[in-house]
């Protein structure tokens, strides 16, 4: 018998990122379970997801152990197990023989949500190598709020203050008791104390009654306030609440005069429209605006924490900008009583830096200039942010404009299920001459890929974790066993693949050499940091006495911002255009009477880990959900598998009623689609084609028109 | 009485009480708005909505019989005047629950025991308790959470339903108690029960005790608890404890609670509300001046199991812990609170 071992170590499923503690032995993880007493944040979710899904795909038989050469036709799953020297040499022939023939650009990174540091190592490589075509999923997660956050605040480190209560939190398409949001180090317990406090108002806006605190079976319903907006009309809620904060005067006027910028284009703005417009277009009555708006303009500290659910949409970041708005004229952000304060985050070696800047040569011989990247004179801010939008690349390599793409490199993504319009999606990456996909389990990303790589699991080897960048964080999270088979991390395929095309000199021998260069900034080796530290939070910025300031450029919160008018952006969300998301393409029709969005799962990360037992045993199948009076106008009954089509196509989920839903909408659930699942693909009802959020490259993946009947 | 029912006559008995009662009982709905998919009690129209054979709950019957959040009035002030009016939601139809475990049941008399028999009748619970009708089912397994045995509360039930079922494979093995219970099997799908079906039963639950923890000698725990206030096993116990409430609010017999009023901005109407309240937070025993008598975790972690175990017999005449398992099952810090149980004990 060995050593027994107890590791602190992080979950990575949802941005909480609970600390958990791993009992291992033997090369064996033995038990996990949440890190309470170690000191660093534990929210645990109920479904305690996080132990699960460690042990399950540590344990799981259905890992990718070896490197796999297609043989045969793409996509009829007949592999022939190579060697990685074989795999790499054979991937870094391929990557030369373009780069000459038809330049670096032709070659694209594909990523997807960062675990560990492959993301920054994917990143780095593409700027090495001379690629601006980093495709990420960026345009419908996160970067909206960062970016408003930054473009109006000056930091995209803007957090709840959690120091003091608030004394009003809005919870705004986030799901705060089962994952953390885009924004939240508002952590469960925190919110659950708001939720038994009489000094404290919840207001909940989603088109699902989300469950607020499951072992209380609190949801939505039970909140101060639950607002059921029409989806992807968030923007124009948004303006509504500006609009009666502003022509009530719900704000200080010494405070706008000194701190703001643009206080009048915003009151113009939002006198070019009625509160019974905002009604009609988002179905939320004009008596709940009005006291939504009175209720967080007069109760601070207010928090408002919104989630994915609002960066996929045609206007997101306009929508997410609005949002701001609403925190900047009340005087919520970095001042003495306000809800949100600017985070200084630990000194380790900053991502984007790691990313792209610290190799100036290259990006002078290679920059990452609009005329070299997909999408680039269409998308307005998005490439200053380091990434392709996914369906960016779709268009380029179906329409072969500006150029076709000839090989992609994937790392934790699978976007045949995750990428808007899963049809299209494959056959644009049909068309890659060489797609290499690095993978823990096959996928229907995998299936199509000419080279599988077996990736190791984050915990199995030593990384560090820093994602969200803006919940300015760091975290180590230690080796707890050996991959299985032949897998690598996959910072060690890059590293390796890099030696192999010539660019040795911008990575390292070995891993910890780079976790080494990572955390160097702090003053200490990866393993000091990994043994003695393991985690470092941000500071606060909040000033108790005083306004603590703003990193705009006019150094004050920019209502109006300048520097978006410079980039083509409208400097305050247009009200007129925040309708686009409700028009043309995607409003009802006789075919299609009523409207699609969608929900994650509380079980699993996306679409991964739907293959484990242990998390598949706590889910319930893909289950849709409708008010019940609408059910039943339609024939239908809680249980029943029913088809809901959109104009691209079908899917297949099963049947669950919500009392108290909008009776127009269908919330189908979002991840489906490997395991024998195809037809329950939430992606098969989205559209990759244009009208997109062109600031930032977001494209509907929700508020499609929709109809429902039986499947047989 | 004991009779048996056929398996296959269960979907007649389920109609009999559809016919005049809402039936409620384990369904496998996720938390009814996520698709976590733990046991939830909710009504049943079909047979196949039932999950009979569910291992446990995360919401106990408590969540029916003394719900959170419940409105007690609605006020609206209107000129100088204000308005009150009660709020609170009443059952309009007599309802079954059906498929609770031994357990919940024995929690439900600890209820009864608090909201109706001792110094306080509560109207909302009195109310419902007086509409429902119990239909237990005894475990055909045991969770690796459970620990019913250690506190008297199973695994067969000794009182606290109409009817009691046990899964004999086939067929239902029905036990009753009292003239709801003797109504109910008055139906002629009822067969007397033989020996054989007696002898069935006591097998079924002798195999179910067989995988329950080892006896403990409860009153010994709880002798033993009187002199160990001070003790530093409640700080040991509590070190890893998020004082996040998960105990409090999935236990079926945790009652506490505050009193919050829900108002519109300019507070000219608004609703007053009951609302469980974890004693686990350091609120929950702050007092004027920010004072607080259980500032530390380990006060409160004592605070909770004192109270269930020493305190509320004092009051109540029974433990009001019955061994469910639940705040073990869904504790994030894996707390169990068996091991406490045992080394006071010893």
């Amino acid at each position: 018998m060995g050593i027994r071992h107890e590791y602190v170590t992080f979950c990575h499923i949802c941005p909480n990122h609970c600390a958990l503690k791993a009992v291992v032995e033997d090369n064996k993880v033995l038990e996990v379970k949440a890190g309470g007493g170690t000191g660093f944040p534990v929210h645990m979710c109920s479904v305690q997801k996080g132990p699960d899904h460690v042990i399950g795909t540590i344990n799981s038989p259905d890992r990718l152990t070896k490197p796999l050469k297609r043989k045969g036709e793409r996509g009829r799953g007949q592999w022939q197990e190579i060697s990685w020297d074989e795999a790499l040499d054979t991937i870094a022939a391929k990557l030369l023989q373009v780069k000459k023939d038809f330049g670096p650009e032709r070659v694209v990174m594909i990523l997807g949500e960062p675990k560990g540091t492959e993301f920054a190592f994917g990143q780095r490589f593409a700027t090495a190598f001379g690629t601006p075509n980093v495709v990420t999923p960026g345009n419908y997660c996160g970067v909206q709020n960062t970016e408003s956050l930054r473009y109006t605040f000056g930091s995209r480190y803007i957090m709840a203050r959690m120091d003091a209560p608030p004394r009003v939190i809005i919870v705004w398409g986030a799901n705060l008791a089962h994952t953390g949001g885009t924004f939240s180090n508002i952590g469960r317990y925190d919110f659950n104390r708001a939720l038994v406090s009489n000094d404290c108002k919840v207001i909940i806006i989603d088109p699902k009654n989300i469950e607020l605190w499951p072992e209380k079976g609190m949801h939505a319903s039970d909140a101060d306030y639950w607002l059921r907006p029409r989806p992807n009309s968030d923007g124009i809620l948004a303006m509504g609440l500006v609009k009666v904060i502003v022509e009530e005067g719900l704000y200080d006027p010494e405070y706008i005069e000194q701190w703001t910028v643009g206080f009048e284009e915003v009151q113009k703005e939002v006198a070019g429209f009625t509160l019974e417009e905002v009604e009609e277009l988002t179905w939320v009555p004009k008596e709940t605006i009005q006291e939504v708006a009175r209720v967080y303009a007069t109760e601070k500290p207010g928090v408002i924490g919104s989630g994915n659910a609002l960066e996929g949409s045609t206007q997101a970041f306009q929508t997410l900008r609005a949002i701001c708005l609403i925190r900047g004229i009340t005087g919520n952000v970095n001042t003495p009583d306000g809800g949100h304060v600017d985070m200084i985050p630990p000194d380790y070696y900053p991502p984007g830096r790691f990313m792209i800047g610290d190799m100036k040569e290259k990006l002078w011989e290679y920059p990452r200039s609009p005329e070299r990247t997909i999408g680039g004179g269409v998308f307005q801010l998005s490439s200053r942010f380091g990434y392709v939008p996914t369906q960016g690349l779709v268009h380029a390599l179906l329409t072969e404009k500006p150029y076709l793409p000839k090989v992609g490199l994937a790392f934790v993504t699978n976007p045949l299920l995750t990428y808007p319009d899963s049809l299209a999606t494959e056959k644009a990456f049909r068309k890659l001459e060489m797609l290499v996909v690095s993978e823990l389990f096959p996928t229907a990303t995998t299936n199509i890929a000419d080279i599988v790589l077996p990736a190791a699991f984050m915990h199995e080897h030593d990384t560090v974790a820093y994602w969200p960048a803006w919940f300015a964080n760091v975290r180590a999270n230690r080796k707890l066993v050996d991959p299985p088979g032949e897998a690598w991390s996959d910072m060690r395929m890059i590293n390796e693949l890099a030696k192999r095309v010539g660019l040795g000199e911008y990575f390292w021998e070995t891993e910890e050499d780079a976790l080494d260069y990572l955390v160097k900034p702090l003053g200490m080796t990866w393993q000091k940091f990994r043994d003695e530290v393991i985690y470092l939070h941000g500071k606060s910025a909040y000033d108790p006495d005083q306004v603590a300031g703003y990193h705009t450029k006019s150094g004050k919160v920019e209502l109006s911002c300048a520097e978006l008018a410079k980039a083509g952006v409208d400097p305050v969300p247009c009200f007129a255009k925040l309708k686009d998301p409700l028009r043309g393409k995607f409003d009802f029709s006789d075919d299609y009477p009523l409207m699609m969005t969608n929900y994650k799962s509380e079980i699993f990360m996306l679409s991964g880990y739907r293959n484990l037992g242990l998390l598949k045993d706590k889910s319930l199948p893909p289950t849709v959900y409708m008010n019940p009076d609408t059910a039943r106008d339609y024939g239908l009954a809680e249980g029943d598998w029913i088809y809901i089509e959109t104009y691209k196509g079908r899917i297949r989920q099963q049947l669950a009623l919500q009392p108290g839903m909008h009776p127009k909408v269908v919330n189908v659930e979002f991840g489906w689609g490997d395991w024998g699942l195809a037809d329950a693909n939430m992606n098969l009802l989205t559209d990759f084609d244009e009208p997109w959020d062109y600031p930032t490259g977001s494209v509907a993946i929700r508020g499609y028109a929709c109809k429902v009947y039986k499947a047989a | 009485m004991d009779k048996v029912l056929a398996k296959k006559d269960f979907p007649r008995f389920l109609a009999d009480l559809q016919r005049d009662h809402q039936v409620l009982g384990p369904t496998r709905r996720g938390g009814g708005t996520s698709t976590y998919a733990k046991a939830l009690f909710a009504p049943i129209r079909h047979a196949e909505d039932l999950e009979i054979n569910y291992q446990s709950s995360m919401l106990s019957p408590k969540k029916l019989l003394f719900p959170d959040n419940q409105p007690i009035y609605e006020y609206e002030k209107k000129g100088g005047q204000v308005e009150l009016r009660p709020a609170g939601e009443q059952w309009d139809r007599n309802v079954v629950l059906l498929g609770v475990h031994p357990c919940d049941l024995a929690a439900i008399a600890c209820l009864d025991k608090l909201f109706l028999e001792d110094r306080f009748q509560e109207p909302t619970y009195q109310d419902r308790r007086g509409r429902l009708t119990l239909v237990g089912l005894t475990c055909a397994e045991s969770t690796p959470h459970c620990f019913c045995n250690l506190m008297g509360a199973g695994p067969d039930a000794e009182g606290g339903y109409d009817l009691l079922l046990t899964d004999l494979g086939d067929r239902y093995f029905t036990r009753c108690q009292g003239a709801k219970g003797d109504k109910l099997l008055a139906a002629d799908y009822f067969q007397e029960a033989t020996g054989a079906d007696q002898q069935a039963r006591a097998q079924a639950l002798a195999r179910l005790e067989a995988g329950l923890p080892e006896a403990l000698d409860i009153a010994a725990v709880v002798e033993h608890m009187k002199d160990r206030y001070s003790d530093e096993l409640w700080q040991e116990f509590s070190e890893v404890c998020c004082a996040c409430g998960a105990c409090n609010m999935v236990c079926p017999t945790c009652h506490c609670f505050t009193i919050l009023d829900r108002t519109n901005p300019d507070r000219s109407r608004g609703k007053r509300v009951l609302v469980w309240d974890p004693c686990h937070f350091e609120r929950f025993a702050q007092m004027a001046g920010n004072a607080s008598v259980r500032g530390e975790k380990s006060a409160r972690y004592k605070h909770r199991l004192y109270d269930k175990l020493l305190y509320d017999p004092q009051r109540h005449g029974r433990l009001f812990c019955v061994g469910c398992g639940r705040c073990i099952e869904f504790c994030p810090a894996h707390i169990d609170l068996r091991a406490v149980l045992r080394k006071l004990e010893g």
